[in-house]
């Protein structure tokens, strides 16, 4: 039986970039109904391409090949008209930025009531009273929150909210979540959280959350997958890769997190104020992309191996942790648990 | 200047992109059109010679000749000094008063800034080719009530667009180092302000010098402009109405001359804006 | 709004105000003397004096301003020394000319410009957004006098379709009166519409670069349809002051452009009046002429607002 969702060695590339590494590089990825799968890494990680990606909506000059099934269906074959119909309808999406992501110029209810009309060939009034209820569940209630507001008369937190209850309309079976709460006040932040969560298990779709915030995913999605310059790094159950971390950019963002910081003690052995370690070094351009492991130059533990070619993402064994994979020749071994005191200050020099 | 004060520059050696090349090249020819004209033109623009009255183009007379014989080429070259000697000098006009009108509010702000805003409004109620018609037409047409006929109605134009890029610069922080180390309103505008300002200034003063010469050829073209025998394009299209019966191509080629100098112009203004304003290059 | 509304009235109303105090200082400060002018060199000091004191000329600057600006309010423009009849007549019969003129090239332009801005911003880098704004880029050149008088040569001489100047009056009917202003419509609206173009272009170009779009998109919407539905309807605000600021371009070429297709309108009148100097009409003119583009201005401050929720209503929280 095919999965919901299921990308196959994605590969993401601007042919007029010449010269340029591609956009993303063998991606894979499965999802079921129910599931939720945490995607995370820096900015510039290829998140939002594999997201744009899955939902058709590449910028123009960009290729995609490989394989996206939905329910065993090629998305990459399928005809812009048929893209049309799964769009919004079977696949929805909530964006980064709700200050913008919202027309200006027309009614929260229009907005909503759109996708509405347009897949579930709904009357208008049908739309309205659609929309009604959809707002009335992501929790911005009539008649205080009337559909014929605009968005501007909205806060950051109520336009998500807005976007949200867009994405929900035609109770789609994939929701791509993409940074929803970055752009928020961190007390609005949990609460769209939350309400993504009770949404999710209440309606039974998958849902692809994308972050930087590994705490967001810990808690909230059972499997995860961390990318890095295009590439998946490592993935897995998000039980087992928070237990070993195996991929040194897993444990780099880690250390790299405010969370980190709450989770062991505010000062390390010496009794010097832990202080948060950034990766040095950015994620490489795609145009000077090195040959071997793209990570290899901000790696504490890279060797002349890593140089020569990109690893690929294996298994690391264990027959009650087979999903548990990593692209890394020189692994943490598993008896190393997350242990960001030694991680931190050698990647932070 | 100090050391310590970085001052952003605008680029003024622009990367060169299509429109700026063909407008550099059509202005050039346009310019040295005017100037070869002091000097040479085919004929005498002025002579008259009746007995060859409204020919056609010929090899001796590449664009024909009009009413009284006298050569269309030769004319539309001498027309040149026209179109810009008046262009210039009015464009030139309204930036000596605008720009320092619209520093000045700027930097005063309150009172001084509301009134000249309101002046702004109030001269763009008045449509800028009908009131330069009305003033010349009232004190009397010629080149200098022409000029600043025209050049009035680019005073508001600078005023207001040297505020607007000057009230971004005051809230820079070169500008409020300069404010910190005790330096005058007047003299942070001289040398931080204004040259800050020189490639928007420059981009419309050749949008407005393209204007200016449209305004000058329909001001010549009514009669209001300078008066003959000097020869202006506007004034050849007057009187080529009365023969376009039997002679169209007097009123074809001034015409030509003035669409194509105003084509490199704007062609020359646009291209230095994306040259010189670096969030429009990044937007193409 | 209503505060929104009451601040935008008021500067209209004094803006108006200080535009008609601008004109009338203006005509004050001008030499010559109307009266003089009237009566010839040859005149009799007491005729001279009479027509003066007929005119109102005798009387304080002050006073002859409040005389005429409190007439202009109840729609007497004075009364015109030449012909001998209420400036308000001369006017409403040129308007029945000029206004059609200006509202036909604005229609014209309009027409033109948004699909043509439009579609070459959907092709945007493509040859067909290359080709219509290259035609755009040289139809801003163009000076509408001279491609009146291109259109006459085509239109008129050559293929002999339409009327090549003149002005039968509405009297003749609909047809024949649209028939004499379509080529000057046309040569004033085609420039016009060429900015236009470019301006609609960009501002569709920069709309369809916004998020919205691609929540339209991820909604399900074609390509077309969030360029139709959300893309243009938010570029077209802007476009509507551009359309407003043409306004005055248009009233000040009908000017011009009258005298290319010599039709009875304003600006024949502006020409006449002054030439045999008679000051009131000008003023009168000119004035409303100012106090018109004013009030566009403001309509078009208000239709901003209309088409603007942001303008127009505030905030819930």
């Amino acid at each position: 039986m095919s999965r919901l969702l299921e990308i196959e060695n994605l590969r993401v590339e601007i042919p007029a970039l010449a010269g340029a590494a591609p956009i993303l590089e063998g991606v894979d990825l499965a999802l079921d109904r129910g599931e939720k799968l945490g995607i995370v890494g820096e900015s510039g990680c290829g998140k939002s391409m594999t997201a744009l990606a899955i939902m058709g909506l590449l910028p123009g000059a960009a290729r995609a090949s490989g394989a996206i099934r939905l329910d065993g269906r090629d998305l990459l074959a399928a005809a812009e008209r048929e893209m049309q119909a799964i769009r919004g309808r079977r696949i929805a999406m909530v964006f980064q930025e709700p200050m913008t992501a919202l027309n200006p110029v027309k009614t929260i209810g229009a907005q909503i009531a759109e996708s509405v009309i347009l897949h579930l060939r709904l009357s208008k009034a049908q739309a309205a009273e659609r929309a009604r209820a959809l707002l009335d569940r992501v929790g911005l209630p009539g008649p205080r929150f009337s559909l014929d507001l605009y968005p501007h008369q909205l806060s950051g937190g109520q336009r998500q909210r807005v976007v949200i209850a867009i994405a929900l309309a035609c109770g789609p079976d994939v929701l791509i979540a993409d940074e929803p709460t970055t752009a928020l006040d961190v007390t609005i932040q949990a609460q769209i959280l939350d309400l993504l969560e009770d949404l999710v298990a209440e309606m039974g779709m998958a849902l692809v959350l994308i972050t930087h915030d590994l705490g967001v995913v810990e808690e909230t999605c059972e499997r995860m997958m961390v990318m890095y310059a295009g590439r998946v790094v490592e993935s897995g159950r998000t039980d087992d890769v928070f237990a070993h971390m195996a991929h040194p950019y897993t444990r780099g963002l880690f250390a790299a997190s405010p969370r980190s910081a709450l989770l062991t003690s505010a000062r390390d052995a010496s009794g010097r104020k832990r202080r948060l370690a950034a990766i040095p070094g950015q994620v490489p351009d795609p145009r000077h992309r090195p040959p071997g492991c793209a990570f290899a130059p901000r790696c504490p533990r890279a060797q002349d191996d890593c140089r020569a070619a990109p690893p690929p993402l294996v298994p690391l064994g264990g027959p009650d942790r087979a999903d548990h994979a990593a692209a890394c020749l020189h692994p943490h071994p598993p008896a190393a648990a997350p242990d960001v005191g030694h991680a931190a200050p050698e990647a932070a020099r | 200047m100090s050391g310590a004060i970085r001052k952003p520059r605008a680029r003024l050696v622009p990367a060169a992109s299509p429109s700026l090349v063909v407008g550099l090249v059509v202005t050039a020819i346009f310019v040295g059109m005017a100037l070869l004209s002091l000097v040479w033109t085919p004929w005498e623009p002025t002579a008259l010679n009746i007995l060859n009255k409204l020919k056609p183009p010929s090899l001796a007379h590449p664009l024909g000749t009009d009413f009284f014989g006298r050569d269309v080429l030769s004319q539309i070259m001498a027309g040149a000094q026209v179109s810009i000697v008046v262009a210039v000098v009015a464009v030139l006009v309204g930036a000596g008063i605008g720009v320092p009108l619209g520093a000045l509010a700027a930097a005063r702000g309150g009172l001084v800034d509301d009134v000249v805003m309101r002046s702004t409004d109030l001269a763009f109620a008045f449509p800028a080719l009908l009131t330069a018609v009305i003033i010349t037409a009232l004190a009397g047409p010629g080149a200098v009530n022409a000029i600043v006929a025209i050049g009035i109605f680019n005073i508001p134009v600078f005023a207001r667009l040297t505020r607007g890029a000057a009230l971004g610069l005051w809230k820079r922080d070169f500008v409020l180092a300069a404010r910190c180390a005790g330096k005058s309103d007047l003299a942070i505008t001289i040398e931080h302000v204004l040259p800050n300002c020189t490639a928007v200034l420059v981009v419309q003063a050749t949008i407005q010098f393209a204007l200016a010469i449209v305004a000058e050829a329909g001001l010549s073209y009514v009669g209001l402009g300078v008066q003959p025998p000097q020869p202006s394009w506007g004034k050849m299209l007057f009187d080529a109405q009365t023969y376009i019966y039997s002679a169209p191509w007097l009123a074809i080629f001034p015409g030509l001359a003035i669409t194509i100098a105003v084509l490199g112009l704007n062609l020359l203004g646009d291209g230095l804006r994306d040259a010189l304003d670096p969030k429009v290059r990044r937007a193409r | 709004m209503p505060r929104y509304l009451l601040g935008r009235t008021i500067a209209l109303v004094l803006t108006a105000f200080a535009a008609s105090l601008v004109v009338f200082v203006a005509m004050a400060v001008l030499p010559g003397d109307p009266a003089a002018i009237i009566l010839g060199t040859g005149a009799r000091p007491d005729t001279l004096a009479a027509l003066r004191a007929e005119m109102g000329l005798d009387q304080p600057v002050a006073w002859r301003y409040l005389e005429w600006i409190g007439g202009f309010l109840v729609g007497d423009l004075g009364t015109s020394y030449t012909y001998s009849v209420p400036v308000a007549d001369l006017v409403a019969q040129r308007v029945a000319v000029s206004l059609p003129l200006a509202v036909l090239a604005l229609v014209l332009s309009t027409l033109i410009a948004i699909p043509v801005g439009v579609y070459a911003a959907s092709r945007r880098g493509r040859t067909g957004d290359i080709a219509t704004m290259g035609v755009a880029q040289v139809g801003v050149a163009v000076p509408n006098f001279w491609l009146g008088l291109m259109l006459v040569i085509l239109f008129s001489l050559t293929l002999g379709w339409l009327p090549a100047s003149g002005f039968p009056g509405w009297e003749a009917g609909l047809v024949a009166g649209l028939e004499a202003l379509i080529l000057p419509a046309f040569a004033l609206a085609l420039p016009q519409a060429a900015i236009l173009a470019r301006v609609t272009r960009s501002a569709v170009i920069e709309t369809l670069g916004e998020d919205f779009i691609r929540t339209a998109r991820a909604k399900g919407l074609s390509g077309e349809a969030a360029l139709w539905r959300h893309a243009v309807p938010n570029a077209l605000i802007p476009v509507v002051t551009i359309m407003g600021l043409q306004f005055s371009f248009l009233l000040a070429g009908t000017i011009i452009i009258e005298n290319v297709f010599t039709l009875p309108g304003l600006g024949r009148l502006v020409f006449q009046a002054i030439a045999q100097r008679d000051l009131v009409t000008v003023q009168s003119l000119v004035t409303l002429l100012a106090v018109s583009v004013i009030v566009v201005n403001f309509v078009v401050d208000l239709a901003y607002a209309a088409l603007d929720p942001r303008l127009s209503r505030g905030g819930a929280r």
